[in-house]
Parts: structure tokens; sequence; C-alpha cells
């Protein structure tokens, strides 16, 4: 399972422009199809990306159900959201894997936490939950790489938790 | 009346060179300002690895302090996510870094720097290709120095996995050695390393002064299931024997004296009841050795499955050759990460770090005497965030 995310993404990573990602995760998420990136629906999409289901818990806590491996800077608290990174910032086509379950449907998730970089650590609220991390060897599953490939710059300013699919 | 006038301004004249001269008497000696420089390189030296600040992760900072007097020696600046070394004649500190020419962004140079080690100032650098491995918290798996102190070798992650080999005597770049599948430079022989594969076996390569493979041979399984039970990525090396821990608190012996690496047979850190209790190892740099007297130190807490990394509150010691735990340290406070020295009246150190969320305070370095686990002291107010502690 792990070799075929890891596979997917890497297939995406290098088909795909950073915004072309950044759209194809959107559509992912919000199960919309693709839009144009107007100003209206920016704001839509935010909305709708910083407002979990109900019952899911609070995005800017440590504890909610997607961060079950994170460890670095919530983007929700450092101007992005769950699934947005902050203005100026590059999203990382790649991430390392983690699997949640989510509360309010009682399933498994595959959630890559993409680091968004290029500008210093933003440092407010840090988070580490490490369920499934692995040492180096296992790279993909590894939370303390600094996961900015396919970006210019592997500075870490801050990590988002975007779910990849059901865990089959 | 003339006359009269010259000699009031004669004794004007002289009144005022006297005070002069009076005023220049009482002004102290000039200040002997200088830069300072170090002795060499004694047992007792922890060199502290800070690769992130929890504002800035830009300059990697190695503290030097002194572990007997607990005083801050000097530091070294380096660039983002770096990781250091220390030759083996302790007369130079290695460090590879990587600058982007905007601070957080622009055109990205990766580079090995010498540094003298009295002086703590830059002597040499090597550009090197600019793809080394950066990762929180860094460990001493990341770069190595052959025995001889000719070669340092650099590991990279793009994410494939491969080594640069910087020849320090010639101030250049010797070569790259593939490592497909495996991760990490542990150097078991003059030109011989280990790496540590994603399946949970060893990879065993020969190298050149030229910095090229000669030869490479696997074991033939995994001497451990990451799946089920990973182990840390750094072992404790006593002899020929690597020692990893598992995050399960069982024990993976690899002998490297052999080519390939073999397994030996593995071995619980805890009884039956302290794993029900939840004993088991976790933070960032949770084992240390101590060669000279065939012991291994392991960070313990108690927790749950995944808590690989939360800090320790005691050290349990082991004697690798009895398969035994000799000794175990209460920490005054908890620790994320200890250190052994290897001379022959060893300190253990235990670095603590401020919790999320917990109370506010800087990093702490304590000291232990390890004959007899008594607490030493600590130093407070240490600059940044070190996660990782190497020494002589």
């Amino acid at each position: 399972m792990d070799a075929l995310v890891e596979r997917v993404t890497r297939q995406v990573a290098m088909r795909t422009s950073r915004r072309g990602m950044l759209a194809l995760i959107g559509r992912v998420i919000l199960g919309a199809i693709a839009l144009p990136l107007l100003p209206v629906e920016r704001v839509a999409a935010r909305a709708h990306a910083a407002e979990p289901a109900p019952g899911e818990g609070d995005p800017l806590s440590c504890d909610y159900w997607r961060y079950c491996g994170f460890d670095g800077s919530l983007c929700g608290c450092c101007g992005g959201s769950t699934t947005e990174c902050p203005p100026g910032t590059l999203m990382s086509p790649t991430s390392w894997v983690g699997t949640c379950r989510n509360p309010v449907d009682g399933k498994e998730y595959i959630i890559g936490y993409r680091d968004c970089c290029g500008k210093d650590n933003c440092g407010r609220c840090f988070c580490q939950n490490n369920k499934g991390d692995l040492p180096l060897y296992r790279t993909q599953l590894d939370n303390g790489v600094t996961w900015c490939y396919g970006t210019s710059s592997f500075v870490v300013n801050c990590t988002t938790a975007v779910k990849l699919a059901l865990k089959s | 009346m003339r006359a009269g006038f010259h000699t009031l301004l004669n004794v004007l004249c002289a009144a005022l060179w006297l005070a002069a001269a009076n005023a220049f008497a009482q002004t102290p000696p000039p200040e002997g300002v200088r830069v300072r420089e170090l002795g060499p390189v004694a047992p007792h030296w922890v060199f502290l690895v800070s690769p992130a600040g929890l504002d800035s992760e830009i300059s990697t900072k190695v503290e030097i302090v002194d572990g007997d007097s607990l005083q801050m020696l000097g530091m070294l600046t380096g660039g983002l996510l770096g990781i250091a070394a220390l030759s083996r004649d302790r007369k130079f500190i290695f460090t590879a870094d990587t600058f982007y020419s905007r601070g957080s962004r622009g055109d990205r140079t990766d580079v090995v720097t010498t540094y003298d080690a009295r002086r703590l100032a830059p002597v040499r650098e090597v550009i090197i290709p600019p793809k080394r491995q950066m990762h929180i918290p860094p460990d001493s798996s990341a770069m190595a120095l052959t025995s001889d102190g000719r070669l340092l070798l650099v590991a990279n992650l793009t994410p494939a996995t491969s080594i640069t080999v910087v020849d320090i005597a010639n101030n250049q770049v010797a070569g790259e050695i593939d490592t497909a599948g495996c991760t990490g430079v542990l150097l078991s022989g003059p030109r011989r390393l280990q790496s540590l594969c994603g399946d949970g076996a060893m990879l065993t390569i020969d190298f050149n002064d030229s910095g090229k493979a000669v030869g490479a041979k696997r074991m033939a399984k995994p001497f451990f299931d990451p799946e089920k039970d990973p182990v840390f990525s750094v072992p404790a090396m006593l002899g020929k024997t690597a020692y990893f821990i598992s995050y399960h608190a069982m024990v993976y012996p690899v002998d490297w004296s052999s080519d390939p690496a073999t397994a030996q047979k593995p071995w619980p850190l805890v009884t039956d009841a302290e794993r029900k209790q939840g004993w088991r190892p976790g933070g960032y740099q949770p084992l240390g050795a101590y060669a000279p007297g065939g012991l291994f130190y392991v960070l313990m807490h108690r927790g749950g499955e995944w808590t690989h990394k939360q800090f320790g509150i005691e050290v349990w010691v082991y004697d690798a050759a009895r398969k035994q735990r000799v000794d175990k340290i209460v920490l005054p406070r908890p620790a994320a990460e200890i250190h052994v020295t290897q001379d022959r009246d060893p300190r253990l150190f235990a670095l603590s770090l401020p919790e999320p969320g917990g109370m506010a305070s800087g990093p702490t370095l304590q000291s232990f005497a390890t004959k007899t686990g008594r607490y030493l002291g600590a130093m407070d107010q240490l600059p940044g965030f070190p996660m990782w502690i190497f020494g002589p």
C-alpha cells in the first residue's frame, strides 16, 4: 500500500506542475470538478478546507484526527489551513504519509503531510504525534525528513494534512 | 611686572603638566582584549547540534560545552539542517551544511567546512553536490569520517539515496557511492561502510580512496522486521558488534566483522512485567555506548505504541555480553537525548528540551558519573534546540 501511494505520488509529482498539483488536491479533497482559480472560488475553497465535518474535531488542535502522524507546525496557525499552504510558500508535491482514523465515519484514511516550503519555520502550534513514523530506512514513512522535494527550497514553514485515499 | 607674569605663567604650566601627569598615572593600563582560543579537546567535552530553533531553521548551531565545569566554550554557526563530526585526532571539526543565496530561497549550495578545533574558525571548505540528506533530528549516520581521517562520507537523499565521498586530504569531492534502498553511513572498517535497508537488511559496501564502491554485499535476509518491530537508525558500537534497539524494547545485535554483516540472536531490554508497565526506549537519541566497558545506555519511558520519540525518565544500563541490565539512572528531568563519554571516568549526559505546551524553560544538559549514577549538575539556557550530542 505504501509503495503504491509512493508510486502514485511520485508519478503525479512528475507529471504535474505545482499549481496543477494544488488544483488536483483541491479536487480530491472537495470532490469538486476542475474550476478556474477565481478569487471567489478560492475563498469558497478555503472556507471548505478550514471547516471539518461536525464531530471531526478542531483542525487547529494537535489531537485533530488527521494529525496522527504529524510533525511540525500546523499550517492553520500560520496563515494556511489543514490543506492549504500560507501565502508565498511552496507546497511540496511529495510527502510522508500516515494512516489515521476518521472519528466520524470510523474509516482509516491515508494522509499526506505536505510541507509548505521556502519560508523559515513558522513555529506556531508545533505538533508531533508520530503514529506510523519509521526511521529513515522507510523514507516515505519518516516524518523527520524535510519533505520539500519538487520545490526550490528545503526550508519548511509549516505542514498540511491532506486526505489522499481511503485505506483499502 | 612682566617678569612676574612670566613666572605666573610658568607656575600655571607646571601645575597643568603636573595635573595631567597625575591623571595619566591614575589611568589603568589598556585592557588586553583578544579572541579566546581553546585548549585541546578534553574527554568530557560535548558537542551539541541544534539544527533548528522554534523560530528559525536556517542556521544550525554546534555548541561546545565543557562537561566538567558545565560551561559553554563556544560554538559554530552553520546552515540549514547541518550535521557535524570531530576528527579522530580531535584537531578538526567537520560540518556539512546547506545554504540558500537569499536565506530561505535562491541558489542552493551544499558545503563541507573544516574548522580548527582550537580557534573554532573555518579553515577549508569543499562544495559538494546539492543533495545532502536533511533530517530532524540530525544524527551521526548522516556523516562519517574514516578512521585515517582521509575521507568524509556524507549521506544524500533526493529521496533516492547515495553517499558523497569527500577527500579531506586533497580538499575535493572524490566520488559517489550508490546505496539504493538503504540509508545512512555507519563505518565498520577503514574502507567499509554499513547502510540500513528498507526491508530490514544491512548492506555492506567496501570503497576505495577514489570514493568508489569496490564491493557490495547484502545480508541474505533481514535482521529485523520494519513492519513489526522497527529499530532506531543508529546502533551502539561495542567492538565489532552493532547493537540496534527497537521500538518494542528488543536488542538486535549485528556482527560487523563478517562480510556481509551477520545477525545475532535478538534479546529483550525489558522483563515481561516491565513490558506490561509500558517501559520502552524513546527520544531523539535514545542510545549511548561505552565501548571500553562493553556497556550500552538506553533512554526509557513508559508509554504505548508510537511513543518512540517521547522523552525518557530513566536511563537503563546493559552489559552487552551478559545480555543483562546492570544499572538504572533516574533522571531529575525528562530527556530527549543521551551521550556517554569514552574515558576511564565516564560521564552520562542527558539533554532536556522544552516540551510543547509545557513549562517555559530552555534546553538543559544534565551530567552524571556513570560508575555511581550520581547526578553532578546541570547547565541551562543552552542556545537553540539541540537534538544530537557527540564527543571525542
